[in-house]
């Protein structure tokens, strides 16, 4: 029993951060078509923003959280000024290998800021309990808390909010919602933004659970795509389950089997997915998606 | 078909003589690698007479032709397949495994290299192929991460407790034995002729008329009839098992390899070499290889800031040139033509 806890509480915690990645993915894709091969890199960039504001320059977990989401929406805004806003109207093709030409280009320049050393992060949280004879962190429970609130906060922002009935309105008919008045063009900066200051806040969450290099945002990145495609590409709550669902079979089912493969049960689960309904587990038809 | 009267609407040379051009550039590049000491071209192929120059210009000869395969999927097919260099590992660790304990010669391993892409491979598109843009290239996405992962555990692959390839068979060929790097180079570039070859047989075919009718527009293409699923997985499936081809020769020149050689990093490369060099040509990876692998060598001082360049390039061609590098040629030759 204890080792099932354990097991669960992993992948409960990999689960909700691959969701909260896996939106962030959606909510860009949804307001600009784009799907964008940069977030694992921008996952990476929160997680090196925060190791350098507390231990590089001392501050408080707050105020160092608070100043990098901030940056990383500007360095989300940046990105779609310089590199996407140019494109707009090209093929899907041409946007995609702008956003790797990005990816690129930002781990290469954490890499030249901050090294290739691996760098840790204490936690703001310390200590261990025990929940049903399984040791757990206090910091995988945090983990699971936050990313929990934050996406109810955000599945209520969309559903809500003007902002969000943009969104929406953009993704089920974007040359309507631009006839209607939706300002496409704010509408992309501010949702590439808003992505990047969540694949942000993935970083920092996961950046105190071990040694993290120029590598952390690419798995969680991976498995975000799997929550995606699995989830549904229309459907916000089809791809939390699938996010967190994706989480439980890599952990769970890989603590008891094959155990030294369990981190490819996602991908073959995506394919799989991806063979039977290419639409998503829970997505709808093409022409009847909605956010 | 009858060439065009019209001047203007003619095809360029090379496209009227496919084959003649292909033996034109192998040629030149036998001939290069022959004579190239006495030529001092000034650092097109850097120091070719030393072993470090010889050594890049053999990762030059691989490059180009593992970006060649990924034209055959991307350029022709616009299937965008993140899987290329995973099959080119594939080819490396399948060749290295068919090889280790027996007398089997690396043409054995190729071969072995190549079946085994050539049923994964089509086992992986058929079960994929309704499946667009995204989907497909999240789905080959996963499939090299499985891929990577079997390299890393299933030690049977590098006969080692480890997950690297060492000391793997050197070339002998019918009593020939390709040793040195001056010799790998006669290898590769047989290869990359071959291949050649078989890309423009491909695009003198029906078979890429259909692809790009589908690639440019699948429900025009359908309704004309085109199996709009066929021509992709086709091209996927040659694609890889030549992409499995050069990781074969890659190991047996190399001798050495780890799955971290197969991972992001080189598939990047054969995207920026495709990108660059020219999407909708042939020639596009030869020429796109080349930058990649030789421009770092002029960047001296600036060698961290590399992988920086590579991605500032591969936005900017995007956004100035989006035909790459071959896009450049065809204009000169228009502006010449006016």
């Amino acid at each position: 029993m204890a080792r099932f806890v354990a097991l669960f509480l992993s992948g409960m915690t990999d689960g909700v951060v691959a969701a909260l990645a896996a939106v962030g993915l959606l909510v860009l894709n949804k307001a600009t078509g784009i799907v964008n091969f940069a977030h694992g890199d921008l996952i990476t960039l929160g997680a090196y923003l925060g190791i350098w504001l507390i231990n590089g320059h001392g501050w408080g977990y707050v105020p160092a959280v608070t100043v990098s989401l901030v940056l990383m929406f500007a360095v989300g805004v940046v990105m779609e000024r310089v590199s996407l806003a140019p494109l707009r109207g090209k093929s899907v093709h041409v946007v995609v290998i702008a956003t790797l030409g990005l990816a690129l280009a930002l781990r290469s320049l954490v890499g030249i800021w901050q090294g290739t050393d691996p760098k840790r992060l204490e936690s703001p949280v310390p200590g261990r309990s025990t929940v049903f004879g399984a040791t757990v962190t206090h910091h995988r429970l945090l983990i699971i808390a936050v990313a929990l609130v934050v996406l109810v906060a955000v599945m209520g922002f969309f559903a809500r909010t003007s902002w969000g009935r943009q969104v929406r309105a953009v993704a089920a008919d974007r040359v309507m919602a631009q006839l209607a008045g939706v300002r496409a063009g704010t509408l992309s900066m501010a949702a590439f933004g808003f992505s990047a200051a969540l694949a942000g806040l993935c970083g920092l969450l996961v950046a105190p659970l071990g040694a993290i290099d120029l590598n952390l945002g690419f798995g969680i990145m991976l498995n975000s795509f799997a929550a995606m495609v699995i989830g549904g590409s229309g459907s916000v709550g089809g791809v939390v389950i699938a996010g967190v669902g994706i989480g439980l079979i890599e952990r769970v089912i890989g603590g008891y089997v094959l155990t030294d493969y369990s981190e490819a049960f996602p991908f073959v689960v995506m394919i799989l997915a991806i063979a039977l309904r290419p639409q998503g587990l829970f997505g709808q038809r093409e022409h009847a998606a909605r956010l | 078909m009858p060439p065009a009267s019209d001047p203007a609407l003619r095809p360029p040379a090379w496209r009227q003589h496919h084959y003649l051009a292909i033996g034109a550039v192998v040629g030149a590049i036998a001939l290069y690698v022959q004579f190239g000491q006495y030529l001092h071209l000034p650092g097109l192929f850097g120091s070719i007479h030393k072993q470090s120059g010889l050594s890049a210009f053999n990762e030059w000869l691989l490059l180009a032709g593992l970006t060649t395969s990924f034209y055959l999927v991307f350029g022709l097919a616009g299937r965008f397949a993140f899987s290329m260099a995973a099959f080119y590992g594939l080819g490396a660790y399948v060749s290295h495994w068919a090889t280790r304990t027996s007398r089997h010669n690396f043409l054995v391993g190729t071969l072995a290299a190549m079946v085994i892409a050539v049923l994964l491979a089509t086992a992986f598109a058929v079960l994929v192929r309704k499946a667009h843009h995204f989907y497909f290239a999240v789905a080959t996405l996963g499939l090299s991460e499985v891929l990577l992962l079997l390299f890393q555990r299933v030690r049977r692959l590098s006969g080692k407790s480890s997950a690297e390839i060492g000391n793997a068979k050197k070339i002998d060929l019918f009593g020939w034995a390709a040793h040195t790097r001056y010799r790998h180079v006669w290898v590769i570039l047989a290869a990359l002729a071959l291949v050649l070859v078989v890309v423009a047989a491909v695009e003198r075919s029906a078979l890429a008329r259909r692809a790009v009718a589908t690639r440019d527009n699948p429900t025009v293409a359908e309704t004309l009839g085109i199996d709009s699923t066929r021509p992709g997985i086709t091209l996927f499936v040659l694609g890889s098992a030549l992409a499995a081809m050069f990781g074969s020769l890659f190991v047996h020149t190399r001798s050495v390899g780890t799955p971290e050689t197969f991972g992001l990093k080189l598939g990047i490369a054969v995207f920026v070499a495709l990108i660059l060099g020219g999407l909708h040509s042939m020639w596009g990876g030869l020429i796109g290889a080349w930058f990649y692998t030789y421009i770092p060598q002029y960047l001296t001082g600036l060698q961290q800031w590399t992988q920086v360049i590579w991605g500032a390039v591969l936005v900017l061609v995007m956004i100035v040139l989006p035909e790459g590098l071959v896009g450049v040629f065809r204009w000169l030759r228009h502006r010449i033509r006016r």
